[in-house]
């Protein structure tokens, strides 16, 4: 008898919180899902400003939908899809991250690389019309500076990305610089 | 079984403890204790050193971040019935790559008590995985204290054109994964000096 008293009074108080309402959905249109270029499988060569070449595979690359966040319980939500493809390699061993969202949601591409944050923004037209590393050139450059302000360390400082290439390059605090292969 | 003879078994149980009580400790050796911890402070890392640069195999450079490096002593831990009484220390510093997911923990801890000991323990963790592994050597049977790892002492170390006079080298069982850390070398003073992946890829400090 006391455990079903302790039932119904649970069942009573779980039919008391009160659940939210999704108020806004925001889904990524095709030119968003293209935003990067990356097909999931495929790899891409890099290398290093001292010569040293690598292969960053990606390893993954899909959608989902989030919910945003809400201060208490029964708040309203927005329901919103992010893309997001992940590039690794195991020499250096490197985990990129890069995550895009509906540009009516958040207009800023979000780019991790090895716990580091960079952001992109994609609503605004891309820093360099042409960037010019060695002898080739490349056109509509979107540029993310480190967000860490800790200059004692060696960590990426700088990233430039083409919505036709992806990564260019990754530029380190201490200058070493990672190209896409035979850019360098 | 009878009443009386467990009685008799009980009986002679208490008999045995009651010697086993009896039987007196040896005392605490204590200059042979303050040699050991002597020996053991010269392997803490010295004040000075801090973040150092650190290259791969392939001239890839980045940050060898110092942290938490701290010593502890403590008086009177363990009493003999001489008088003697002796203290432990104990020290640990942390290791993080700035670039590389990889947190590496050394502990080193001197006791008289006997089940403590003098020792130095390496914890190695990938911090984009849950591998975690960890190795004990021990000064007093110079050997692991555990299967992890097989660690020796290797004298007259080198590494980019340092000499370390004496070095602690832990080797890792082998790993189907390329990444994980295969080998790591402590160096009496300075610290973690180099350490190498499954994959062969070594770590080497540039800026001793």
């Amino acid at each position: 008898m006391k455990v079903l008293f302790t039932f119904i009074t649970l069942l009573f108080l779980n039919s008391c919180i009160p659940i939210g309402q999704e108020t806004e959905r925001y889904e990524l249109g095709n030119e968003e899902r293209q935003t990067i270029p990356y097909m999931a499988g495929e790899t891409v060569t890099f290398s290093h400003s001292n010569g040293f070449e690598f292969d960053l595979k990606v390893s993954s690359k899909g959608t989902k939908f989030q919910k945003s966040e809400i201060q208490h319980a029964g708040d309203d939500y927005i329901t919103y899809e992010s893309q997001t493809t992940i590039l690794e390699s195991n020499v250096p061993e490197l985990s990129i991250y890069l995550t895009v969202f509906p540009l009516a949601y958040n207009p800023f591409m979000s780019v991790e690389i090895n716990r580091y944050f960079f952001k992109i923004d994609l609503s605004v037209s891309p820093a360099l019309e042409t960037l010019t590393i060695g002898e080739k050139e490349y056109h509509n450059v979107y540029q993310a500076v480190s967000m860490e302000s800790d200059s004692e360390v060696i960590r990426p400082e700088k990233v430039f990305f083409s919505k036709e290439l992806g990564l260019i390059q990754i530029i380190m605090s201490n200058d070493e610089k990672f190209t896409i292969k035979g850019e360098n | 079984m009878k009443n009386s003879q467990l009685r008799v078994r009980i009986n002679f149980c208490a008999i045995l403890l009651f010697f086993a009580g009896c039987v007196e400790e040896a005392c605490l050796d204590i200059p042979e204790l303050e040699l050991r911890l002597t020996n053991i402070k010269e392997w803490v890392a010295k004040d000075n050193i801090g973040n150092q640069t650190i290259m791969d195999s392939n001239g890839i450079q980045q940050t060898l971040i110092m942290s938490g490096n701290d010593s502890f002593n403590y008086d009177n831990i363990v009493e003999d019935d001489c008088g003697n009484t002796f203290g432990s220390y104990y020290f640990s510093v942390q290791y993080n790559t700035s670039f590389s997911p990889l947190h590496l923990m050394v502990d080193i801890q001197g006791s008289g008590i006997s089940d403590d000991g003098y020792e130095v323990k390496l914890t190695v963790t990938k911090t984009n995985s849950v591998s975690v592994k960890s190795s004990t050597y021990d000064f007093v049977t110079e050997n692991a204290r555990d299967t992890n790892a097989v660690i020796t002492e290797v004298e007259g170390f080198q590494s980019a054109g340092q000499v370390y006079s004496n070095v602690l080298k832990f080797t890792f069982k082998d790993s189907m994964v390329p990444n994980e850390i295969k080998t790591v070398y402590y160096a009496k003073g300075f610290g973690i000096v180099k350490f190498t992946e499954q994959n062969g890829n070594e770590f080497v400090l540039i800026n001793e």
